[in-house]
């Protein structure tokens, strides 16, 4: 029963935690016709209790954070957080700044990275579709915390473990 | 006996159903050039959802969302349950009494409350809000429906040769079938065909008027906060509606009579795959949303009085 295995249903919720919209307008790009992520049973939902992955932008601002916290407390098991743009990763630009609440994997526990500022949108569906590689490493129980890089154009850095 | 056949019924039919949906985004997809999901995309969303697992908001009331979800999964079977089927010998129904018509207008009026009472218990101003979209698409959607039934009901009585008080009865329908052939055959009754084609859309809540879960607007509306196995079976119920309202035009209307039950049954999932092309895809795919009081006065404007106009030729 390959074909309708849970990881073939990819419902993403997209999470801006005070990006600077570059990354938003990309994964906006990876959903339009032209890259067709609905072809992987990619689905962009609205609210954070239908979502399987969490496509997250921005470094975590201090007045954003709860509503991370709470966003993604929302979001049901098994999930999967993507972290798009090195503002997510590391802060980036923003690093060390007064208004940072730290990068998004010193709140929760990330399972992606991709790299890039913006990353490309084929970055993006990498991402993701690495994203469900681990969801159904966390299915299985199989799971064991180590983080995936993806690199902007989409080559995959780390072996999903 | 029968009722073994009726279970079988059902199953084929919920699955049709999940595929109807997968059709759907595939052929949207074509439309825009994609390539798009496969087929069976809306069986594995539903798999999918009954997986997942998390917490229901705290301020949603849990009973009365888990009650009125199995009120909704008993009316869209009673939906089907009311309308002929491929028989051995024939179309038969499993639950026939004078009257059943009403129990499918009836059916349908409850499914929708059934989202409304899930949008209240939801307690978030998503749900809310759509939950009462969703009373104002019903008020403006069921007075022509119930009038085109009317309609629908005398003329087949005054075909068929049975008396007024049967006119609320599929059997007298079906007796108007086999005199006529095909129903739609009938001016009155193409009439009555072409409204409820109209309707179907805000019955279904295909995209003209699925203002009540506007995605992009209220997140899907009355079922913004449900997730994992409660919106599975939302999930179900959405394309189980799909599926009667477009198996109750087939059966009622176009399909005819005579045939052996395979080819009964083939054609009816046919039939019920290009309805709801009709009512459900190519709106879809050809038109964006309209706004609540746009749905409501199109609805009582237009097939409102059209319905109007059929009742007064019915009788005249």
């Amino acid at each position: 029963m390959t074909v309708l295995k849970p990881e073939k249903s990819l419902w993403i919720y997209h999470l801006n935690t005070g990006s600077c919209n570059g990354c938003d307008i990309e994964i906006l790009a990876a959903l339009t016709p032209k890259y067709d992520a609905e072809r992987f049973g990619v689905k962009l939902v609205g609210s954070p209790r239908h979502a399987d992955i969490v496509v997250a932008t921005g470094p975590v601002t201090a007045v954003a954070k709860e509503s991370v916290l709470r966003v993604l407390e929302q979001v049901p098991d098994p999930k999967a957080i993507v972290v798009t743009g090195v503002c997510g990763i590391t802060g980036g630009v923003f690093r060390g700044g007064y208004s940072l609440a730290g990068p998004l994997d010193t709140l929760v526990p990330v399972d992606v990275y991709v790299l890039g500022c913006p990353p490309k949108p084929e970055g993006i569906m990498v991402g993701i579709i690495k994203a469900a590689e681990v969801l159904e490493l966390k299915r299985r129980g199989m799971y064991t915390k180590e983080v995936v890089r993806v690199s902007e154009k989409g080559e995959v850095l780390d072996a999903v473990r | 006996m029968t009722v073994a056949y009726w279970i079988g019924w059902l199953i084929v039919l919920s699955i049709w159903s999940f595929l109807i949906g997968g059709f759907d985004r595939k052929i949207v997809a074509r439309l825009q050039g994609r390539y798009g999901p496969p087929f069976w995309q809306n069986i594995t969303d539903f798999v999918k959802l009954l997986y997942k697992r998390g917490n229901l908001a705290t301020r949603t009331a849990t009973s009365v969302v888990d009650v009125a979800l199995i009120v909704g999964l008993v009316a869209g079977v009673l939906a089907v349950s009311v309308l002929p089927f491929a028989g051995t010998n024939g179309t038969f129904q499993v639950l026939a009494f004078e009257g059943d018509l009403i129990i499918f207008a009836y059916a349908f009026a409850l499914m929708a409350l059934v989202y409304v009472v899930v949008g209240f218990a939801g307690r978030s101003p998503y749900t809310i809000v759509g939950a009462s979209r969703e009373v104002s698409m019903l008020i403006s959607y069921e007075i022509p429906f119930i009038l085109v039934l009317v309609a629908l009901g005398y003329r087949a009585a005054l075909l068929g040769g049975a008396t007024v008080n049967s006119i609320f009865s599929m059997s007298s329908l079906m007796q108007a079938k086999s005199q006529v052939g095909i129903l739609v055959g009938d001016p009155i009754m193409l009439g009555a065909f072409l409204i409820l084609l109209v309707l179907g859309p805000a019955m279904v809540s295909a995209v003209p008027f699925d203002i009540p879960e506007a995605e992009t607007e209220i997140v899907e509306g009355y079922s913004a906060e449900l997730h994992g196995p409660r919106l599975a079976v939302m999930f179900a119920l959405k394309h189980l509606k799909l599926i009667a309202y477009s198996y109750f035009l087939w059966s009622i209307f176009l399909s005819p009579s005579g045939l052996a039950w395979w080819a009964n049954l083939l054609l009816s999932l046919l039939g019920t795959l290009v309805l709801s092309v009709a009512i459900n895809t190519i709106p879809r795919a050809v038109s964006g949303r309209f706004r609540i009081e746009q749905g409501a006065k199109f609805y009582l404007i237009g097939p409102g009085l059209a319905s109007l106009l059929l009742l007064v030729l019915v009788f005249a």
